[in-house]
């Protein structure tokens, strides 16, 4: 004979996490990569010569050429991207001494010592970005 | 209206089969569809070069046709420039795509633009498939020449599900052809007359106090991101979750960017971004889990998260077509009281166990029944929401396992006597044919169907076939609900009376010497005893008997008659009757000595109403057949079982639910697992089963949550939801379709079909499946009707309707040749009139009938759990006439009345309505209550409750109450249309929101033509005038 019994289960866990690679994204947008890659560092010659001050050339090169590997990103690619972007919270996270402040002009943004600061950090995250996308076989 | 409105949306595998001819497009030769618009093949071109892929297209799309809203598609023909989405092709076509319609479609594209801000990479609708995107990249737009220019309207995001942003509408007019053409609930249009054209709900509305139904037809088909789903913005994008502050000046940098870089880097990033998303969203192909309609659709995901549901052309049964339950519903996969570990009973609590000691415990405890009672003491109820491999599995556990036929699903609930009444008449237990020739009739008839609410795939496709092919729709119902408003005829026969005008109206085309005489001829037996059944059904005694004026009567036959094609459609209002099986039976009757089978658009079909409720007993959750309804009297049959599963089993039928229920109170059933089934709740007279649950010894569950028929449980197991499972469903027209796993079961829930075959195992029998593939292939080894049914064959959209032959041969339309009897010929049954049960009278003088609302499911334990739908209807009512009002002591909507019935009571708010009859109410049955006034009574003949049958008095109980409502418990409060966490609401119980209440605006379609009379419209090889808005 079974009455009726009632039972609530307990609260789950926060089910609604975004996964790890939403999280890397976000840092990343901190880091103001997006607008590396947007607007500056293949398209704008005033920028990319600011950048060139401001960070190493092989770190640009390394931009760049995601740049151009993004447009022709294979699936199998796109998924090593993924991996590289979590390698590049790490590396925005070590160089990054404070977040970057919301979006302006990107010059404008130029003349202000932590905007240099957090570009630096978004292209050290490119360089490890762009290491993700170089020959699989490389190390 | 162009050649395509005429064609059905669903699957037609009796349309003429397309014939390849050759065009000329620039000068190559290529294979092209006779009679399809020119565009499609064009865009099937290889592209231009790596940043220019195929050819512009943007608002065309094949379901719709072309609206020609666009320009982009411009080509030259005969030297004329002309739109290829409106130039059918023809062999020999000649199309030059080069000079200048090259510059008109840049310039169409230019066009488009200045009315949406492009910021792909941040955008949502970035998903690598963005029609805008692919066909301004198509135009070889790299530069904008003509700035971008808002318009001045709000973003509208008063529906719960979406929100439409003008600032992003192209005008197309996709969104109005679905609403108007294939959806047509015609709420959507375009102002073209204004000085800003936009797009317009009820002609201009807020969209959350208009018509719209929220089927999501617009959303899926924008081809940019002005529609979009709220479950995507901000999450289907790497990029796209940045507040507004930031967003903003994102796209004003890009902006800034591209008058010097021009769009081609852009372009680049953003397809860079899409393919970057693309690796982290998995796309999984899905059947839903509601309705009979058999949707299928890609649901995108994110780990458990839920980005949106899209609706692929390929889908057999939908197309593009989904309901705001398919398309929205879909919070109860993570709803937070989802069930995730077993729970064993212990003293008087529920507490977590681990599946070892659940299941241990489990096969302990039936094993000791039978091992003492005997076999026939323990029952197996399966699920009408389960998968096909496990009602098989479900019904091999009771027979094979436990060693007993007491097997049987929800079926016996609604969907027995539409079965009985066609295995009397044309043999198979099923749909005689497909939705498509529910579109192809020339005549539908429905009776008993709130169509539009409870099938709503279907019923869009009914409207459709009726506005743009003229064919009639004849509505019986005791409401006047949408479907009925739209009717081309209307009747309202009073309650349980409908074997009376069907019988009658039999009777008028026989006497008439209107029947198919060559059809009844060669293809029916039975004539004479049938017409003498019929004889005291005169118009007159159905005028007197059901209402409906004899005229009306005789107007519908001769319209039957006269049609080409003609097929019956039914549901609960006439199954969930004393009557039922004699009521479909009568219908299957018509349409013989109508001749209305074996063609296309013709046939008998009753709307099977949960998403697998046929696959169930098709795959034997029966009481009387194995699979493939294989009778379990038929000594060849039980031999081939016995030697399949090593166990002999009697001839005779086991327990049906009904019979069940019995014999837990007779004390003959002692154990009962229920795979899924809200029995408690949705049986009829549920004080009677609830106390038959108490008195049996074990009960085992397995469910989602924690129901309230768990708690009558010994055992509960969590179950894994249809997105998180391999398997098939079958729906209304008896189409096999695969569903695959979007995601893991969620904790530690496992797909039912795991749950069963390690419940087997525990007890002996080691069926050792890994994948429902492997049961497939077992069953269709058993079971001559899924002889062909392989998952190789029902790969992706692929999809079978049984009966499949060995070589998978399919059957989309049944009796083509002959009716599924040995004879070949189908049967007229005779019939006589009962009269209902439970009749109003002077202690109780009101009828209450009941069934769904569009916005939830059955008793709710699926769709109250949406947030978003529950906010569009929150609660049930008494639905009522204002005169019934006035007689019961002026009640106005909102004021609480208790429903009393012979059985037990309700408490519920009014709604004051005309879609009923006076001295009629509807309750709809999301409250999960109407069980409380139900009876035992039940159709002889398939065991099910006359659930329509209820006489109740309404007594007002304005003031304190200690209970409105408020029978839900426990866990069951976390669903939020429970009024039991809502406290104790006033006013209406529809919000005036609801789509009931708004203004249609019917009209053709898009209506390009109004855009090409505008004065600042002009061909896109001239110059528009500045500040143009066309």
């Amino acid at each position: 004979m079974a009455t009726s019994l009632g039972y609530t289960p307990p609260p789950p866990p926060d089910t609604a996490a975004r996964d790890d690679l939403d999280d890397l994204v976000r840092a990343l947008h901190e880091s103001g990569l997006l607008r590396a890659l947007a607007g500056g560092a293949r398209s704008y010659p005033v920028l990319l010569s600011q950048l060139l001050r401001t960070v190493d050339a092989s770190t640009v090169r390394s931009a760049i050429a995601l740049a151009g590997a993004l447009r022709d990103a294979r699936p199998e690619q796109a998924e090593r991207l993924a991996a590289g972007l979590r390698d590049a919270r790490h590396a925005a996270g070590e160089v990054a001494a404070a977040p970057a402040e919301g979006p302006l002009g990107l010059l404008r943004r130029l003349r202000d010592p932590d905007t240099r600061r957090g570009i630096s950090a978004a292209l050290a995250a490119v360089a490890a970005v762009g290491a993700s996308l170089g020959p699989a076989d490389r190390d | 209206m162009n050649q395509h409105h005429s064609r059905p949306v669903s699957q037609d595998r009796a349309s003429d089969p397309p014939q390849q001819v050759r065009v000329t497009i620039d000068g190559k030769d290529r294979p092209a569809e006779d009679g399809r618009p020119l565009v499609e093949a064009l865009v099937g071109r290889e592209p231009v070069d790596d940043l220019r892929p195929g050819f512009p297209d943007v608002c065309y799309h094949p379901v719709l046709g072309p609206i020609q809203t666009c320009d982009t598609c411009l080509v030259e023909v005969d030297g004329e420039l002309t739109r290829s989405c409106a130039t059918p092709v023809t062999d020999g076509l000649s199309v030059t795509t080069t000079g200048r319609s090259e510059e008109a479609r840049e310039e169409a594209a230019q066009r488009l633009i200045r009315k949406h801000i492009l910021y792909c990479t941040v955008c949502d609708h970035n998903d690598g498939d963005c029609d805008l995107k692919r066909g301004i990249e198509a135009s070889g737009l790299t530069r904008e020449r003509i700035d971008f220019a808002a318009k001045p309207y709000d973003v509208d995001d008063t529906n719960p599900f979406y929100r439409y942003d003008p600032d992003q509408c192209i005008l197309c007019g996709r969104c109005v052809e679905a609403c108007q053409n294939v959806q047509v609930t015609e709420t959507l249009s375009i102002d073209w007359e204004s000085d800003d054209p936009r797009v317009l709900w009820d002609g201009g509305s807020f969209i959350g106090e208009s018509s719209c139904v929220s089927c999501g037809h617009c959303v899926t088909v924008c081809p940019c991101n002005a529609l979009m789903e709220k479950s995507m913005l901000g999450r289907h994008g790497l990029f796209t979750d940045w507040p507004d502050e930031t967003r903003a000046p994102a796209i004003d940098l890009v902006k800034d960017v591209e008058p010097t870089t021009g769009y081609l880097p852009l372009y680049a990033l953003s397809n860079a971004e899409a393919t970057a998303r693309a690796a982290a969203t998995r796309i999984t192909k899905t059947v839903c889990t509601y309705c009979g309609v058999g949707c299928s659709f890609d649901v995108e995901t994110r780990g458990r998260e839920i980005l949106r549901v899209q609706p692929q052309r390929e889908g057999p049964a939908n197309s593009i077509s989904t309901c705001v339950k398919g398309k929205f519903g879909w919070d109860h996969i993570n709803a937070e009281d989802r069930l995730t570990v077993p729970l064993v009973r212990d003293g008087n609590r529920f507490r977590e166990a681990t599946w070892d000691e659940a299941l241990d415990l489990v096969a302990r405890r039936l094993g000791e029944i039978v091992e003492r009672d005997g076999s026939d003491a323990v029952a197996v109820i399966g699920s009408s929401k389960a998968t096909n491999e496990e009602s098989y599995l479900t019904q091999k556990l009771a027979r094979q396992v436990l060693g007993t036929h007491n097997t049987d699903n929800c079926s016996r609930y609604c969907q027995a006597p539409a079965t009985e009444g066609l295995w009397r008449t044309v043999g198979y237990g099923g749909d005689a044919g497909s939705i498509s020739d529910m579109e192809r009739a020339d005549l539908v008839l429905v009776v008993g169907s709130n169509t539009s609410d409870s099938h709503p795939v279907i019923a869009a496709r009914l409207r459709r076939a009726q506005k743009l092919s003229g064919h009639q729709l004849i509505v019986a119902d005791l409401r006047r609900h949408e479907l009925a408003q739209r009717a081309d005829v209307f009747l309202r026969p009073r309650p349980g009376t409908d074997l009376v005008w069907l019988s009658a109206l039999t009777r008028h085309i026989l006497d008439q010497g209107w029947a198919d005489d060559d059809f009844l001829a060669t293809r029916v037996s039975g004539l004479d005893d049938y017409r003498a059944s019929l004889e005291p059904f005169t118009l007159a005694y159905a005028e007197e008997r059901t209402g409906i004026p004899a005229e009306q009567l005789a107007d519908v036959a001769e319209r039957i008659v006269r049609a080409e094609s003609v097929v019956g459609l039914w549901a609960m209002g006439v199954t969930q009757h004393v009557m039922g099986s004699d009521t479909s039976t009568a219908m299957s009757n018509l349409l013989l000595v109508t001749g209305n089978y074996g063609r296309p658009g013709t046939g008998a079909y009753p709307l099977r109403g949960h998403n697998n409720v046929q696959g169930c007993s098709d795959f034997g959750t029966i009481n009387s057949y194995y699979p493939g309804y294989q009778p379990i009297g038929d000594e060849e049959v039980a031999a081939k079982f016995a030697d399949a599963w090593g166990r002999e089993l009697g001839p005779e039928p086991g327990l049906d639910n009904h019979g069940m229920v019995d014999a837990a109170h007779d004390g003959s059933l002692h154990g009962l697992v229920i795979v899924g089934e809200e029995l408690s709740l949705v049986d009829a007279n549920v004080h009677y089963v609830q106390e038959a649950l108490e008195r049996l010894d074990f009960v085992v569950v397995t469910e989602l949550f924690f129901s309230r028929t768990c708690e009558f449980a010994d055992v509960v197991l969590p179950a894994a939801a249809s997105l998180e499972k391999d398997g098939t469903f079958t729906n209304t027209e008896r189409r096999i379709q695969r569903l695959y796993a979007a995601m893991d079961p969620i904790g530690e829930s496992r797909p039912d079909w795991q749950i069963l075959r390690d419940l087997a195992s525990r007890m002996g029998y080691e069926w050792g499946y890994s994948h429902p593939a492997e049961i497939m292939h077992e069953i269709a080894g058993l079971t001559p009707m899924f002889a062909g049914v392989t998952y190789d064959r029902l790969e992706g959209y692929d999809s079978l309707q049984w009966p499949v032959a060995e070589d998978g041969t399919d059957t989309p339309l049944l009796y083509t040749e002959s009716f599924h009897f040995d004879d070949g010929l189908a049967r007229l049954y005779p019939l006589e009139f009962r009269e209902p049960s439970d009749q109003p009278d002077d202690e109780y003088p009101l009828h209450v009938n009941n069934g769904r609302v569009l916005e939830h499911f059955h008793e709710g334990n699926l769709t109250l759990r949406s947030p978003g739908l529950t906010q569009l209807v929150p609660d049930t009512y008494a639905e009522m006439t204002r005169r019934t009002a006035a007689e019961q002591g002026g009640l106005a909507t909102g004021d609480w009345v208790r429903l009393v019935s012979r059985r037990g009571e309700i408490t519920v708010r009014v709604l004051l309505s005309d879609e009923v009859a006076d001295n009629e109410l509807y309750v709809p049955m999301q409250a999960a209550e109407i069980n409380l006034l139900t009876s035992n009574d039940t159709d002889p003949d398939s065991h099910t409750p006359a659930y329509k049958e209820i006489a109740v008095r309404l007594e007002r109980t304005d003031g304190p109450q200690e209970l409105r409502g408020g029978k839900r418990r426990g866990a069951d409060r976390a669903r939020r249309g429970s009024r039991d966490v809502q406290g104790d609401p006033t006013g209406s119980p529809l919000p005036r929101g609801h789509h009931r209440y708004g203004n249609p605006t019917p009209q053709s379609g898009v209506e390009v033509e109004r855009k090409w009379a505008r004065a600042d419209y002009r061909s896109p090889t001239e110059a528009e005038p500045p500040g143009s808005k066309a």
